[in-house]
């Protein structure tokens, strides 16, 4: 096989997520493109030339995902009959779940493939994919310990197909199974397509993990995607990331000190203003010091980016209050005003108060100081 | 800290520049007209300390035609001169200067602008006096000032509010309050606000939660529980091991019956056996009754011989008691014989004493009769005698009439002319009705005549009246009475009386004797007279005499009978024993017949004896037969049990089978349900939402606390504020306020903290009414109370008084001046006015604009 065989490589899909975490407003839209990701790699199996697509596992979020969720994802997996879909359980959706599995086996379109048993399958002639179900959601062994002894043909394409972490960043960190990373060595691998990790990581040449292809949580920056792969026998495989993702999930740290413009400062990390704002997640974490008034700025200036994403959040939790003479004199220069401030100042800096008294008592001198701007 | 000079450029109308210099210590005065730059400089002084360079607030001080404001102050500190430079708009900057060195520049330099007019260490008022009334750093607009400046009383709000944060402090105390309103009651979070609403969404979701993990936990159970089931299931319906429980009741059903058949056969062997040891006894048996029957018969002859003596001797002894007894029996007859006929002798004597009594009663009964009959012949004339004369109510009505009839007569009587006639000697009788009257009193109760001799008759009347008919009344019932009583006289008719009732007593008396003889009547007695008429008595021996006959013929019956009881017992003994002997006799005999007949049916001894060696032989070959099968028999209990456990083995996988069928039918169900409901989907939802809504709740009540604390902190300040410097103040004021007014005191309002009366010249006045003159004066003392107060903390604060005193008159203006000059010597104090002529006698410093080349 000169040309090598030719598949898409995702894992991860979580069908069947609610978002319970995020506002109304952007949670419809997140699940709906939880489901429009099967479209979207089908269509990059076929921009890719590739008739299989392999998901290492957690296709589902839940091993009783909803009739609905189900129902509807092998709908759209089988609306292509030309391509192939082949469903490894993972942790999230392990053969436990066995309603989940029968239901497939009994339903699902000719194209979708449940790979419930350890057992060799033939992709193609001269390709076997050695797939490892999960049993239940803690396998607490290497599931891929029987690849090695697998009998194939001489010549044949070994491709595996695994779900679980071959390091300690496992999602799960409970997940005791480690896969060893030379198993594509040791077990005649053309290839190893692993799930788990929902970013893409490249454990070596013929192993890799393809991330989930839409993201779900701001634990991975920017977009979901999938592998386009290659499989030579006998030379390395050919990997291309292929972008599938909608939303751009972004976290960022804003590290701000007094005298900087600190509304400068989180313009600089917004993405650039476009459409595509749209579709961005974005979460900031203030943190350092920044004045009173460069926190009303820096408000502010979150307050009217926010609208423009699907989700913008501004944590100031971690940013502490630098209170400086020159607020405290735009507060007042004198009177009780000036003795409220000072001494909620006070409290903010004592380090005999407990943090969160600190805190609360910057915050109040903060929200004096923007009561007094308003109108001003 | 003293201002000295004030130059400005491009401000207002100053487009170029202009400087008011040589501002001394104490009073100065800036006397100009209007529109000549007063107000310009007091609101560039103000800029000066209190607005940053960069900030855009300083438009108001920008000329008409552009520019960027430029301001440069010099004074003098504690630590000796200073300048101050700044620019807004284009190229801002700001600069100290001292010595004629820069010391600080921008931020630096508006940090060392503002500690010239820091409050003191405890929050005083700082700047107080630079700031006009009302007017504060962040809210300073034209409008305002103009306002302000307007009504110098506000000062003291001006004053006050720098105290105690002013509009501003209230306005941030509102907000605060309107937002903690918002989010909390006194009593918690404030109905159907956020907090309220985030609360009960976490109970809500808390709810959702749980009921979810319950879901949830179900579907796991029964997932779990199905994934065991089905194993179980698999494994009992495993062919090899269906098989194997086939297999294994079909050998324990083939061995068990195998050892039921040999049981039976030995069961058989057991019977042929026990048959065998029947036969055997039963031969001996025989042998052994023949011996028995040929004894018995030897033993039976004996006893016969035996018995047939006894019966003779007891017959014997039967007869002799027989013949005894049967002479005491005769002699006893003919005892109770003799009795009897004593006894007939008896009952004859009996009768005719009987009979004798009869003829007695007879008799008695005659004589009782005669007597009857006599008393009945007296009843008729007793009964004529008692039915005789008055009865006993006519003889009372009869003694009522004469008693009336007495007293009718007593009256007439009492009531009549009495005439007494006394004679002379010698005269002749006289007569009354013919009888010769008497000397005593006559009643003349009737006519009457009187004949007088020699004289005629007189002829007396008693006249009319009631007597008479009352007297002749009751004589006519007199008469009534007696003609009843069938007397004449009451005397009679009494006589008549008395013998009715000794007639009635008699006839009484013989009809209770006549009772008594014949209480059933003489006819009854005439009867039983009758019936008991009299017989002749027959012969008979006398009683005594039969009673004696019968008492000695029962003695003789007596002993009779006993002799008789005696000798029974011993004749019924012998009869029984004579009976008995004879019975035993027969019997022995009876028993000697049989068994001389039962030992001629028996078979002979020989032929006993050769069954019995053949029932030996045959019980020998049966138990022979018996032990063979009873060595090779199978255990039949326990192919029993090994197949019942097989059977059961079978029985239970079968149960176990349908059971399994039926609860995994069950479990499918309920997953098919709970997992079609994406149970875990909702919970792992559920689950983030809530963790949401507890960030929000976490998030209100955060923002509670902070509102608290602000609250708090604001509401502290004030409150402190007030305590701090309301009364020194006051304390500053009241002497200031007695230059203008000797003995004025002023009241303030406690929450307002403004002036509300004037107590002067023994009057209270509201503010209010006050002249408008009156009240600039006291606005601008207090406010160099407060300056006062100031000084004495050691901060000197320049007074700017801005048109101050517009209002004042010239008398007044006098004793104004006074007070400024009084309070000037540790004060600087610059008084802006547009009254030249009025302010001429003011003294101290006397300041003008001047333009800068």
């Amino acid at each position: 096989m000169t040309d090598g065989f030719r598949f898409l490589h995702s894992a991860d899909l979580h069908l069947g997520r609610r978002f319970g975490s995020l506002p109304d407003g952007v949670r419809g839209r997140l699940i709906e493109a939880r489901h429009q990701i099967i479209a979207r790699l089908a269509q990059a199996a076929r921009d890719h030339g590739a008739r299989d697509i392999l998901l290492a596992g957690d296709t589902f979020d839940s091993e009783t995902p909803a009739d609905p969720t189900w129902r509807q994802a092998l709908l759209a997996m089988g609306a292509d009959p030309a391509l192939r879909w082949w469903l490894l359980p993972g942790n999230h959706d392990s053969l436990a779940a066995e309603a989940l599995w029968d239901n497939i086996a009994r339903i699902a379109p000719p194209n979708v493939q449940p790979l419930t048993q350890a057992a060799p399958v033939e992709l193609s002639p001269g390709v076997t994919l050695l797939p490892a179900p999960l049993p239940r959601r803690h396998a607490g062994r290497d599931l891929t310990d029987w690849m090695p002894a697998a009998a194939t043909a001489e010549g044949t394409l070994r491709i595996g197909l695994a779900h679980g972490g071959v390091q300690t960043f496992s999602e799960d960190a409970s997940d005791e199974g480690i896969i060893p990373p030379d198993r594509a060595a040791t077990a005649g691998l053309a290839y190893l397509a692993l799930g788990d990790w929902h970013g893409q990581m490249t454990v070596g040449p013929r192993t890799a993990y393809a991330g989930t292809p839409e993201f779900e949580e701001f634990r991975h920056a920017g977009r979901g995607a999938c592998l386009a792969v290659t499989a030579f026998a006998g030379a390395v495989p050919q990997i291309e990331r292929v972008e599938t993702g909608q939303f751009d999930w972004t976290e960022q740290p804003l590290s701000l000190v007094p005298g900087q413009d600190a509304a400068a400062a989180l313009s600089a990390l917004l993405p650039p203003s476009g459409a595509g704002r749209r579709d961005h997640l974005l979460r900031l974490r203030a943190q350092g010091r920044a004045t009173l008034a460069e926190q009303q700025a820096l408000r502010d200036a979150a307050e009217a980016a926010a609208p423009e994403f699907a989700f913008f959040a501004l944590d100031t939790a971690t940013l502490d209050t630098e209170i400086d003479a020159a607020d405290l004199d735009a507060l007042d220069h004198g009177g009780a005003l000036r003795v409220a401030a000072e001494a909620l100042a006070a409290q903010a800096r004592d380090p005999a108060r407990a943090e969160d008294d600190r805190r609360i008592a910057a915050g109040a001198l903060n929200r004096l100081y923007a009561y007094l701007s308003e109108g001003a | 800290m003293k201002l000295r000079s004030v130059t400005l450029n491009d401000v207002r109308q100053f487009t170029s520049p202009v400087r008011v210099a040589g501002i001394g210590d104490g009073v100065n005065l800036l006397s100009a007209p209007n529109e000549s730059g007063k107000s310009t400089l007091f609101d560039a002084i103000h800029a000066a300390f209190f607005i940053p360079h960069r900030s855009a607030k300083i438009k108001s001080l920008r000329p008409d035609v552009g520019g960027n404001p430029e301001i440069e102050v010099t004074l003098e500190d504690a630590r000796g001169p200073l300048t101050l430079r700044k620019r807004w708009g284009r190229g801002p900057y700001a600069e100290v200067w001292r010595g004629g060195q820069l010391v600080a520049k921008s931020d630096e330099a508006e940090a060392q602008i503002a500690a010239l007019t820091q409050s003191p260490a405890d929050g005083g008022p700082a700047g107080l006096l630079w700031v006009r009334q009302g007017v504060t750093a962040l809210d300073d607009t034209d409008k305002a000032a103009v306002k302000t400046r307007q009504d110098l009383l506000t000062s003291v709000t001006g004053e006050i509010a720098a105290l105690t944060g002013g509009k501003r402090m209230d306005r941030a105390l509102a907000r605060a309050r309107e937002e903690l309103d918002r989010l909390v009651t006194l009593r918690g979070a404030k109905a159907g606000g956020p907090l309220d609403t985030a609360l009960k969404a976490v109970a809500v979701l808390e709810t959702r939660v749980s009921e979810l993990n319950d879901k949830a936990s179900k579907l796991r159970a029964a997932l779990g529980e199905r994934r065991g089931k089905r194993r179980e299931l698999a494994e009992l319906t495993d062919p090899v091991e269906v098989k194997t429980r086939t297999e294994r009741l079909t050998q324990a059903d083939a061995a068990f019956k195998a050892a039921d058949r040999h049981a039976s056969q030995l069961q058989a062997a057991e019977a042929a056996l026990k048959a065998a040891d029947l036969a055997l006894q039963a031969a001996r048996r025989e042998i052994d009754n023949r011996a028995r029957t040929v004894q018995a018969i030897e033993t039976l002859t004996v006893q016969s011989t035996a018995a047939q003596a006894a019966a003779e001797a007891a017959d014997a002894r039967a007869t002799e008691a027989q013949t005894a007894l049967t002479k005491a029996t005769e002699t006893h007859t003919a005892a109770r014989k003799t009795l009897r006929e004593a006894e007939a002798q008896m009952q004859a004597a009996l009768k005719i004493e009987a009979r004798r009594a009869e003829v007695e009663r007879h008799a008695q009964l005659a004589e009782t009769l005669a007597q009857a009959e006599t008393l009945a012949a007296t009843l008729p004339a007793l009964r004529e005698a008692a039915a005789t004369g008055p009865d006993a109510r006519q003889l009372q009505a009869l003694e009522d009439a004469a008693k009336a009839l007495a007293i009718a007569e007593g009256l007439a009587q009492a009531a009549a002319p009495h005439l007494t006639f006394t004679p002379r000697p010698g005269a002749p009788a006289v007569t009354l009705d013919g009888t010769p009257l008497d000397a005593s009193p006559h009643a003349i109760t009737q006519a009457v005549t009187l004949d007088l001799p020699g004289l005629g008759t007189l002829h007396i009347a008693p006249g009319a009246g009631d007597a008479p008919d009352r007297l002749a009344g009751a004589q006519d019932d007199l008469a009534r009475a007696l003609a009843q009583a069938g007397t004449d006289a009451p005397e009679a008719a009494r006589r008549a009386a008395r013998a009715r009732v000794e007639a009635a007593q008699r006839l009484k008396e013989a009809q209770e004797a006549l009772k008594r003889l014949a209480p059933e009547g003489i006819d009854s007695l005439r009867g039983a007279l009758a019936r008991l008429a009299p017989q002749a008595l027959p012969e008979a021996p006398d009683l005594p005499t039969a009673t004696d006959a019968v008492e000695r013929a029962r003695t003789a019956e007596t002993a009779a009978e006993l002799e008789t009881a005696r000798l029974r017992p011993g004749f019924d003994t012998a009869r029984e024993a004579a009976l008995g002997a004879r019975h035993d006799l027969g019997s022995l005999s009876q028993r000697l017949s049989d068994a001389r007949a039962d030992l001629t049916e028996k078979p002979d001894a020989e032929s006993l004896n050769e069954a019995l060696a053949q029932a030996e032989t045959q019980r020998q070959t049966a138990s022979q037969a018996h032990q063979a099968l009873a060595a090779e028999a199978p255990d039949l209990t326990l192919s029993r049990a090994a197949l019942n456990r097989a059977q059961s083995v079978v029985k239970a996988a079968d149960d176990a089978i349908n059971t399994l069928n039926t609860a995994l039918a069950g479990l499918d169900a309920t997953v098919a349900h709970l997992s079609g409901e994406g149970v875990e989907e909702d919970l792992a939802d559920a689950t983030a939402r809530l963790s949401a809504a507890q960030a929000t709740r976490d998030a209100h009540e955060r923002e509670v606390a902070v509102l608290r604390c602000l609250i708090g902190a604001l509401e502290a300040a004030q409150s402190a504020a007030r305590d701090r410097y309301f009364e020194p103040v006051l304390t500053e004021l009241r002497p200031m306020l007695r230059l203008l007014w000797p003995g004025a005191e002023l009241s303030f309002d406690g929450d307002s903290l403004l002036p509300v009366e004037l107590l002067r010249d023994g009057r209270v006045e509201s503010i209010g009414t006050l002249s408008g003159g009156t009240r600039e004066q006291i606005s601008l003392l207090v406010r160099l109370a407060f300056a006062r107060l100031l000084a004495r903390s050691g901060q000197h604060a320049p007074v700017i008084l801005d048109d101050a005193l517009v209002f004042t008159d010239d008398t007044r203006m006098e004793a104004m001046f006074n007070a400024l000059h009084a309070q000037a010597a540790d004060l600087q104090i610059l008084v802006f006015s547009c009254r030249t002529r009025a302010l001429r006698q003011l003294g101290g410093t006397v300041l003008q604009f001047e333009h800068v080349n």
